[in-house]
């Protein structure tokens, strides 16, 4: 059982990972996790089927960095805004000082003429420690449910 | 357009060079119903997937060719089946999940079942109940089982024809995608995971960019603004086979080690670094160089090898506006755990999140948009490299292109100008 601080801290971490991205502060989000830290995103197909293969695969805080600099610099994608709708946040338990988290996940997405529809939805499973006084994700795995994607994965989800 | 101007509604090519593709093709209903009959019915070949995904008598695989439903299937025996997904009944859909293991395939409906080679095994109250009802006096198993697909395999890949009587797999592939299958799938093969990804273009715009070298550099500023590729040490190599259906693109390092395997990526000083280089460091794993593998067989399989990432696409069309791509990993079963890794690193190149690979549905999603409305006339400029369908060995050439065009009209039955002239 963890007390309700720790639980609200944690859940205040996934707010403010999920505004970020929605507020296009990209910079900003490898900062979300420890310089050793993970972030995957996993279509379920083969997440269920006991499979790797990824959408994406961050190892560490310098592959985080280089997507963002490769968004920003070289890649082209649709123009379009995302709203992440993020509920559910469980701590299921901790151990060792690592906190095992859930949420859930919907990315509403907007195109350049306005139009909206459902992009994503899945699961965030995290590690999450504390490091300076502050949350910081150890490792962010998120499962797509909707692992059959329909517009270009460019934003980390 | 694609109709004679004296209205008798029979199509017509508008050039014998295949340098102009009328925008019609992407968003007609009656091009796409015609490509389902003669191209995806018709004597061709689409991949099914690798033997190791059914390695397993009862294991299957379901997919699809064109907008049919396929299961591929190992029999009891361990010979290869692939059958329709759709009842012999009513016509509903026998096996529901993507992939699993099963000696028999019950119908949801009625409740008819099947073996694992498509046979019809038995219908429940086939005899009636209680002296009433039942089938007519004549009716056999035999005579309802699911649709068969003729199936063949090459180096470990299935192929699977809708067509009675196709072309031998052998000859629809011809020697230099055979050959180049082959030195790619050198020893067992392993899945290691799919991407689905579903683009709302026409399949066609999908099979053009597959045989476009000409944008990459444009449209995919990430090699090159990284050093990818370093265009002093490499060639170039576009060939066809089967009469120009299908395409073998490769890029050859001259950096290479004694086994004849390229050295490094053959990486360049760049403008942008990576903090961490391992996304792009490749090493050789095939002769002669070889290092980006772009295979592209007629009507709908692409095979990309590039590094270290191997991969291969079932392409399907939905409707003229939408398409979908299932994309495999695969690896080789002896790989290390180092091997292994690298090819996990590289995958973030390729696919709906690739760094050089993104682009591509944006750029075709946003195409078919401009293009497709429905009532756009006009067509496409295709003259890169000149009019010519030439194996080369430089790619700013779009005689490929050219190439899916000119045999596309063939299994379309689309005349060009001149050989409608000549009738
Ligand atoms: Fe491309």
């Amino acid at each position: 059982m963890t007390d309700m601080e720790t639980e609200f801290r944690i859940t205040r971490l996934n707010n403010a990972y999920v505004q970020c991205i929605d507020e296009d502060r990209l910079e900003e989000w490898p900062g979300f996790f420890l310089e050793d830290g993970k972030y995957v995103i996993f279509p379920r197909e083969n997440y269920d089927a006991g499979l790797e293969g990824y959408w994406m695969y961050c190892a560490n805080g310098a592959m985080m960095r280089d997507r963002v600099k490769a968004l920003r610099g070289v890649n082209v994608y649709n123009i379009h805004y995302d709203r992440h709708l993020l509920s559910n946040v469980v701590v299921q338990g901790e151990e060792d000082g690592v906190f095992d988290v859930r949420s859930n996940y919907a990315i509403v997405q907007t195109d350049v003429e306005g139009r909206c529809h459902m992009f994503s939805t899945g699961q965030y499973r995290d590690k999450v420690v504390e490091e300076n006084g502050g949350y910081k994700f150890k490792e962010k795995i998120v499962i797509v449910d909707s692992f059959n994607i329909d517009r270009p994965l460019a934003i980390p989800f | 357009m694609l109709d004679q101007p004296n209205g008798s509604g029979q199509l017509v090519w508008p050039t014998d060079d295949f340098t102009r593709t009328p925008y019609e093709v992407y968003a007609s209903d009656r091009i796409f119903a015609r490509e389902q009959e003669k191209i995806f019915n018709g004597p061709t070949w689409v991949i099914l997937g690798i033997e190791c995904e059914v390695a397993e008598p009862g294991s299957f695989s379901c997919s699809c060719v064109g907008t049919t439903p396929v299961v591929l299937s190992r029999g009891e025996d361990g010979e290869l089946f692939a059958f329709v997904n759709k009842c012999a009944h009513r016509g509903a859909r026998v096996v529901r999940e993507l992939r699993g293991r099963s000696m028999t395939h019950t119908c949801l409906y009625h409740g008819w079942v099947y073996g694992t080679n498509g046979d019809l095994k038995a219908a429940p109250l086939s005899n009636g109940l209680m002296g009433q009802g039942g089938y007519p006096e004549g009716f056999r198993t035999e005579d309802h089982c699911l649709q068969k697909l003729q199936v063949d395999t090459h180096a470990g890949i299935v192929f699977g024809s809708l067509h009675p009587s196709p072309p031998s797999l052998h000859d629809y592939l011809g020697d230099a995608v055979r050959d180049r299958l082959s030195t790619i799938c050198h020893s067992p093969l392993k899945v290691w995971g799919y991407q689905r990804q579903t683009m709302a273009c026409n399949w066609k715009l999908f099979m053009e960019n597959t045989r476009d070298m000409y944008h990459a550099p444009m449209l995919h500023a990430f090699a090159t603004k990284y050093g990818l590729v370093n265009p002093t040490k490499q060639q170039h190599a576009l060939r066809f086979e089967n009469d120009g259906a299908h395409q073998v693109y490769s890029t050859i390092e001259m950096d290479r080690d004694a086994d004849g395997k390229a050295a490094s990526g053959g990486a360049l000083e760049s403008p942008l670094k990576l903090e961490d280089p391992r996304v792009a460091e490749g090493v050789g794993e095939l002769p002669d160089g070889l290092y980006v593998n772009i295979i592209s067989i007629f009507p709908a399989t692409l095979f990309t090898v590039a590094a270290n990432t191997l991969s291969f696409r079932q392409v399907r069309p939905i409707s003229p506006g939408k398409c979908e791509t299932v994309y495999t990993w695969f690896q080789y079963e002896d790989d290390d755990e180092e091997m292994h890794e690298r090819r996990v690193m590289q995958s973030n190149l390729f696919g709906p999140g690739g760094y050089v690979a993104m682009e591509d549905a944006e750029v075709m999603e946003s195409t078919q948009k401009s293009i497709a409305r429905g009532y756009e006339a006009g067509s496409t400029f295709v003259e890169m490299g000149g009019g010519s369908i030439a194996e080369e060995n430089h790619p700013v050439t779009e005689a490929s292109v050219r190439s899916f065009w000119k045999n596309y009209c063939k299994y379309m039955d689309i005349p060009t100008p001149s050989a409608q002239a000549a009738e």
